[in-house]
């Protein structure tokens, strides 16, 4: 019987009948190989070398042209920069160069960057960043290829107040107080090895931004180091930025990874939108940590309240600051477990860690036990094929020194010669050396694990077992049948490809039960290459199921899926940028009205404005024309056809092609604000002219301003697109009406025209009668009191007799003095305007009779309810 | 007895006509609420030694009472609902305040709230993922 089962099923795997490919990026996958770092000579013994020693341009150059070179199309991106041609350069810089765009180093108005001499996207970060060797230029390089957003190297910060790069809170900064320091280049470099691949695939994180050194952040309390704008900015300032002892360790690790989990959060809001906009308010995030949101309306101050508050205790979050609300628990939680990861399994609740690992860090612990059996399973799969070929080759040539100390007899379950036992243990104990080698070179936290003695032993043990058995396995097998071992020599030289795990992820893509489906794949997988008849079937493929999915956990497979279709689309980035610029065009050319809703889609504007019209057209047709690019990519000849990878390059293809769509946005709008702002200038003006050259706007008399503002914004171009109109310049519209209704001018004006002399008459008039009416009623009650409910019945009537006595009289006096007031010389008649009024001079009497001359049963004269 | 009938016809087209009626925010009692939303699934009190309580119906809808007087109501987005575009659009005759519900000192922009004072109406924006996620209405001022 076979021990090595895996062995076994990856052989038959590989040599099972091979039907035709239909996942694209399967077929692109196969040509794709791991990067391996270089193997540095050490001066000492080979145990010594680090990751941290590989932040070098030598080395940061290979890795960069090696994704660069996996990231390659035959379809160029068209178009120039500066003196580049985009189409000339690969795909991947010219998608670095479009990124940036013209935002880069001193952007202080008059002067320029002299890039002309630059060949490459790297050589133009390094003039920016006056690189003596060129480390920063491929380093932020190498950031966008692995990360996919940009390190920024220009002096301004998103949204700052002042519009002036180099100035920051009023304060002027050089250019390199705005770039990242070596040094924490290199901690950018190393979090690109520390961090799951979800990190990777951010897909609306477009820029990291340094707030110039010794500057808070603009707007925020002095301990805020960092932030996260779902626009796709961070921003970071000194705080977020410091090391600690070395520069393996320190808050630059926690804050920027706490910022770049937001953005994970805000993506997965959107992919998971039910009731939330973020995968953490809701959900199973919300319920570990015992969520709950309280809202009412302050009916004081009319404002709405909306605070978090969790069930778990203090002690049970990683720190204080993560008790604010389930976003900031999540960012948090999330850093401080790469981190942090032996008091982060300490502190947090089972729930929260347990959901933490599976969702974001792949099955993978982060303290010291969880790291060894991370190197430990590194090192099985590295090995693999070296494991092989040693019992390969022992079986054909034992020849070795009789110094070495053979394995002893004991350790194989079956006979195995002496020269073949020494042979393996020096293999072995190679192997072995080798291992603990690579575990420090590959891992970024493998040399400070593997600094303790103790650790470095027991890694050795462990691995020393594991390759043993693997050995063991081999020789077995090679036993019971050389047809069978030769197969697994030819599949071990490809062990460390991708695709078979590939295939079967993305057709589970969009499942209910994503992980079952993969599962079951595995399973039917092994029913077809371990048929029912073959002795202890039903054991082998339950060894062997559990062996794969071990080797290729569902969480670490379905991160990598994504992100190998994430590289796929980088490689289609012409097509989808052809397509949007094509239906921008078309929304462009539908006629402009605001008549009507914005509808729903991808595409959303924050605070932003635009017309409806164009609005709509684009949030109506993004989707299909997203669907449409996607039908259209194709490698070596194959197009997307299978509709599971159809529909995952769909939804990974439609937030690129709506952030294309923002950016072309954004261009408009700063092209419209320059007209917004020459018009706004120029409005002044335009308004003394056409305001107040002719006032037959004015006509209405208790509507003058919104009158006045009505006509101002007539005067103005219509066809602003980005900016609504009203709120743009109202304000300005306002102030100017404001002053000219008060002008002499106006005034002069108003008191010839008959409507507003007689609205101002007829004003008068009235409260000239409240007036009279008030004291006539004073001497009435005087003469005739109401003070209990005898004088009441006695006086009421006579009261109002007394009030209404002469009032006619009364009339006109009041006539009389508003006459005076209003000072016309126009002819004003008050039986002709008499009856605008009637009923306001009808109201005053009523009061009079309801609420003075009157009282109710309890003698209680009523006041005036009005 | 006829009149006696008379009386229990009008009464009951009285309660009838009282439960299709919409909210009126500051003036809808709780009992007619409840006659026409029925039963809720929850009671909140967000404020200790307050005569306000929240009361919690499906689909994260809530009304919140106090002194037995309905004052405001929450509830979920509709698709078009969510983005900002639409409700400036809706606004756009009417005044409207744009301002952070907190002052929040932390690594996110604090939700705002956009209010048209004089339809009642208000939405929660969040600036982090640039989506209304709330509508609140309320008395109108």
């Amino acid at each position: 019987m076979l021990k090595n089962k895996f062995w076994f099923l990856l052989a038959l795997a590989a040599c099972a009948p091979q039907t035709p490919d239909k996942i694209v990026t399967g077929k692109w996958l196969e040509g794709r190989a791991q990067f391996v770092p270089s193997r540095i000579p050490a001066a000492g013994p080979p145990a010594a070398s680090c990751r941290s020693e590989l932040f070098t341009l030598e080395e940061v150059k290979r890795e960069a042209l090696h994704y660069e070179a996996q990231l390659e199309s035959e379809q160029k991106i068209n178009g120039t920069w500066k003196h580049l041609r985009l189409n000339q350069l690969p795909v991947a810089q010219a998608k670095f160069l479009k990124a940036v765009g013209t935002k880069f180093g001193d952007l202080t108005e008059g002067v320029v960057t002299d890039v002309s001499a630059c060949e490459d996207a790297p050589c133009i970060v390094n003039t920016v960043y006056r690189s003596v060797d060129g480390l920063e230029g491929w380093a932020t390089y190498l950031w966008y290829l692995k990360m996919g957003n940009v390190l920024s190297f220009k002096n301004k910060v998103f949204e700052q107040a002042d519009a002036r790069p180099g100035v920051y809170k009023g304060v002027s900064y050089p250019l390199t107080d705005y770039l990242f320091s070596r040094n924490e280049l290199y901690a950018f470099w190393r979090m690109s090895h520390a961090l799951p691949t979800v990190f990777k695939t951010i897909a609306d994180l477009k820029e990291i931004q340094r707030v110039p050194r010794k500057s808070s952040i603009e707007g925020r309390e002095g301990n805020t180091c960092g932030l996260a704008y779902s626009q796709g900015f961070i921003i970071l300032n000194d705080g977020c930025l410091t090391f600690g002892l070395t520069n393996d360790n320190g808050f630059i690790y926690e804050g920027t990874t706490h910022e770049m989990a937001h953005q994970i959060d805000f993506q997965w809001g959107k992919r998971d939108n039910v009731n939330s906009f973020y995968y953490s308010d809701n959900g199973p995030w919300a319920e570990v940590g015992g969520w709950s949101m309280r809202e009412y309306w302050d009916e004081a101050t009319r404002k709405t309240i909306r605070e978090w508050s969790s069930t778990l205790t203090d002690a049970q979050f990683v720190r204080s600051y993560a008790r604010t609300s389930p976003v900031e628990h999540f960012a948090d939680t999330a850093a401080y477990y790469r981190y942090d990861g032996e008091n982060t399994k300490r502190k947090i609740p089972a729930p929260v860690y347990t959901l933490l690992k599976s969702s974001v860090f792949e099955q993978l612990d982060y303290d010291p036990v969880g790291l060894m059996s991370q190197f430990e399973s590194e090192s099985v799969k590295m090995f693999t094929n070296e494991v092989f070929q040693s019992v390969a080759n022992c079986s054909k040539d034992a020849t070795t020194p009789n110094t070495v100390v053979p394995l002893p007899e004991a350790s194989f379950p079956f006979a195995v010669s002496l020269p073949e036992r020494r042979c393996l243990a020096s293999k072995l104990k190679g192997l072995v050396d080798q291992a603990v080698v690579e575990a420090k070179l590959q891992h970024v936290d493998g040399c400070r694990i593997l600094r303790v003695p103790q650790r470095v032993s027991e890694f050795k043990q462990k691995i020393e077992a594991t390759f043993l058995a693997q050995m063991i396995g081999h020789i077995r097998a090679a036993r019971e049948s050389e047809d069978y071992f030769n197969r697994l020599n030819e599949f071990y030289r490809n062990l460390d490809q991708k695709v078979l795990p590939l295939r079967l992820m993305a057709g589970c893509y969009g499942e209910l039960n994503e992980r079952e489906c993969y599962q079951d794949a595995v399973s039917d997988l092994l029913d077809e290459l371990i048929p029912a008849d073959v002795i202890q079937a039903e054991t082998m493929q339950t060894d062997l199921r559990r062996m794969f999915l071990e080797a290729n956990r569902f969480e670490t497979v379905k991160m990598e899926t994504i992100k190998v279709h994430q590289d796929f689309l980088f490689t289609q980035s012409a097509l989808i940028s052809d397509s949007v610029h094509e239906l921008w065009q078309t929304c462009l050319a539908v006629p402009l009205t605001d008549h009507d809703s914005p509808v729903a889609g991808p595409l959303s504007l924050g605070a932003g404005w635009m017309a409806s019209s164009q609005y709509n057209c684009l949030n109506r047709d993004i989707a299909k024309e997203t669907r449409s690019v996607v039908g259209g990519m194709s490698f070596d000849q194959l197009g997307v056809t299978d509709g599971k990878e159809g529909k995952l390059l769909y939804d990974l293809a439609l937030p690129i092609y709506v952030r294309e769509i923002k950016q072309l946005y954004e261009d408009a709008l700063a092209a419209e604000s320059a007209l917004v702002t020459k018009t706004l200038e120029e409005s002044s003006q335009l308004f003394e002219q056409k305001l107040k050259g002719d006032f037959s706007w004015a006509r209405r008399p208790n509507s003058l301003q919104s009158d006045c503002e009505s006509e101002a914004l007539k005067n103005l171009p219509n066809d602003f697109r980005y900016h609504k109109r009203s709120e743009v310049f109202t304000p300005r519209a306002r102030l100017f009406c404001q002053q000219l209704l008060q002008s002499a001018e106006f005034a002069t004006w108003m008191s010839t025209q008959q409507v507003f002399v007689e609205q101002q008459v007829l004003n008068h008039f009235v409260s000239r009668i409240q007036v009279k009416s008030d004291e006539r009623v004073a001497e009435c009650l005087e003469k005739y009191p109401i003070g209990n409910i005898f004088q009441s019945v006695w006086n009421k009537k006579k009261c109002r007799r007394c009030y209404l006595d002469e009032w006619e009289q009364l009339e006109t006096v009041a006539w009389g003095e508003a006459l005076t007031a209003a000072n016309t010389q126009l002819p004003i008649e008050r039986s002709t305007l008499r009856g605008r009024v009637s009923y306001r001079i009808e109201q005053i009497q009523e009061d009079v009779h309801e609420n003075k001359c009157k009282s109710n049963s309890l003698g209680i004269r009523l006041g005036n309810p009005f | 007895m006829f009149s006696k009938y008379a009386f229990v016809l009008l009464a009951l087209a009285g309660a009838c006509a009282d439960s299709n009626a919409p909210i009126r925010y500051g003036e809808t009692t709780k009992a007619a609420l409840v006659a026409d939303k029925g039963q809720p699934s929850s009671a909140e009190k967000p404020l200790e030694n307050s005569p306000t309580e929240i009361l919690v119906y499906p689909d994260n809808q809530k009304y919140q009472v106090t002194n037995d007087v309905v004052v405001a109501g929450f509830r979920e987005p509709s698709s078009d609902e969510k983005s900002l575009l639409y409700w400036r659009h809706r606004f756009k005759d009417c005044p409207t305040t744009f301002e952070a519900l907190s002052k929040r000192d932390n690594h996110l922009h604090p939700e705002k709230e956009l209010k048209c004072a004089r339809d009642g109406v208000s939405v929660i924006y969040d600036p982090n993922t640039d989506q209304v996620t709330r509508v609140v209405e309320h008395a109108q001022k």
